[in-house]
């Protein structure tokens, strides 16, 4: 995490685009098909949203990972309006850090970074929401777990380690 | 609170675990605006509601399915029954002691559920989650004697890397040494699990408690007077260990079999490589299975 901002925005992009690709990979064909007014633009102006979000709260990537495949997935079902958009992102954000993280921020302070156009109601009605969607079915793998796995079973050294968390 | 009740649909007897959403207590005082404030699901439920659905193994408990309406969550799982402290519990002091019968039942019992436990506790580790709460408290016995892992309620989902995770987990008895020296924030993984396995193990054949602590400095004491006082601990631990370690008493290895009467060779074999003090070199779930102890036909006998 001790990226310079730089490289942090280089980074930005090379996630983003695999993240792309992966969910595609992982989630339904449908994916943003059965949406009417959210564009794939907005998902990528979302999913940029959230990488910084993330990287604010210094989090760890299988965090980040889980929020976009949340994301991915729910969209892939539910019909969300576009000014629901930014907090079925927020939400996911939410539920992927507490799944995977020791401490999760709260709601309130969720509710403010989207500048209060999401209300903290708002928040938890769409956690529950997204929760019975998805039927609780939060353990999916990650890209981040594959490269562990790999990366053990090549026994690599940590730089090199780091050099391949980047590129994900 | 929990229930027990039947589904009308199904017929089917089930257990429901009803969860009323509190307001956060947990939050900074300085935090006035969160403090009592709604923070959607519980991260303990949501952690053992998505583990139990994403667990699918006849030694795992099956939660059938999870509500969730306003400020009230409710976990239905199958209805399984007595749990394995109770069972322990409930039998008499002589049944422990060497009235040869009733302890060699014990004892044949004691391995047909440790290998359950294994098995359970080997595929919650395969698909990557650590329990960080085994006990006999949260085994459960079915009436054909199926034994179920439940209590998933510390479990979290977590692969290799050892990462550094929160020290509040494991009942303090069934703690690994690890976990009780490793500071604020541990490194710990799978093995400590097996640790927790093999005080059960011990419990289940002599009906108590193998390591009761009162603190965490008290278990620490308990488990060195055991199994002995390492002489070199941060390489018996892998890891650097607080310096206070160094002013305890140094007490020699007692012998297991001694404390476990009755147990067969293999069996105190087992048990003593369950907890090793490395956690590199205890010994893992599936070798754990393939340990001479469990080799053979051990089905029960009718008695």
């Amino acid at each position: 995490t001790g990226l310079d901002a730089q490289s942090l925005l280089l980074t930005n992009r090379r996630l983003e685009n695999n993240i792309w690709t992966q969910s595609h990979a992982c989630s339904m064909r449908t994916h943003l098909s059965r949406q009417e007014t959210v564009t794939e633009e907005m998902r990528t102006v979302l999913v940029n949203w959230l990488i910084e979000v993330h990287f604010k709260f210094r989090y760890r990537e299988p965090c980040l990972h889980l929020t976009i495949q949340l994301l991915d997935r729910f969209l892939a079902r539910r019909v969300v309006p576009r000014r629901r958009y930014q907090t079925a992102g927020v939400t996911a954000f939410l539920l992927g850090c507490k799944f995977e993280e020791r401490q999760n921020p709260h709601v309130g302070d969720l509710s403010y970074i989207t500048e209060y156009s999401s209300t903290r109601q708002n928040i938890v009605d769409m956690e529950r929401e997204m929760l019975l969607q998805l039927g609780f079915d939060l353990v999916q793998p990650k890209p981040s777990c594959f490269l562990e796995r790999f990366s053990k079973a090549a026994g690599l050294e940590t730089t090199q380690r780091i050099d391949g968390k980047m590129s994900v | 609170m929990v229930v027990k009740c039947e589904s009308r649909v199904s017929g089917k007897v089930m257990v429901v675990k009803r969860i009323k959403k509190m307001p956060s207590v947990s939050g900074d005082a300085s935090d006035e605006d969160e403090a009592g404030a709604d923070q959607g699901f519980p991260v303990r439920y949501l952690r053992e509601a998505c583990l139990l659905r994403a667990c699918n193994h006849p030694n795992v408990m099956k939660l059938e399915f999870v509500t969730y309406h306003e400020g009230q969550i409710e976990l239905f799982s199958e209805f399984v029954g007595l749990n394995v402290e109770d069972y322990i519990s409930s039998l008499s002091d002589e049944y422990f002691t060497r009235n040869k019968q009733k302890h060699e039942w014990v004892l044949q019992l004691g391995r047909y559920f440790m290998k359950q436990v294994l098995k359970g506790i080997d595929y919650c580790h395969s698909i990557g989650i650590l329990l960080r709460d085994v006990k006999p408290r949260n085994f459960l016995i079915s009436s054909d004697g199926t034994l179920k892992l439940t209590g998933f309620v510390l479990a979290r989902f977590s692969l290799l890397p050892e990462e550094p995770l929160t020290q509040q987990v494991v009942t303090l008895s069934y703690r690994a040494p690890e976990i009780i020296l490793g500071g604020t924030y541990p490194v710990y993984t799978a093995p400590v699990d097996i640790w927790s396995a093999g005080c059960t193990f011990a419990e289940m054949i002599t009906g108590r408690t193998l390591f009761e602590g009162d603190s965490e400095i008290g278990q620490l004491l308990k488990i060195f007077k055991l199994l002995g006082t390492p002489s070199d601990c941060n390489k018996s631990f892998c890891f650097e260990v607080p310096s206070y370690i160094e002013l305890l008493p140094q007490w020699q290895p007692q012998s297991l079999s001694e404390r476990l009467e009755g147990l067969c060779d293999e069996g105190v074999d087992l048990l003593s490589r369950m907890l090793l003090y490395h956690p590199c070199s205890r010994i893992t779930a599936r070798d754990a299975l393939k340990h001479p102890y469990f080799q053979g036909d051990h089905s029960l006998m009718k008695t």
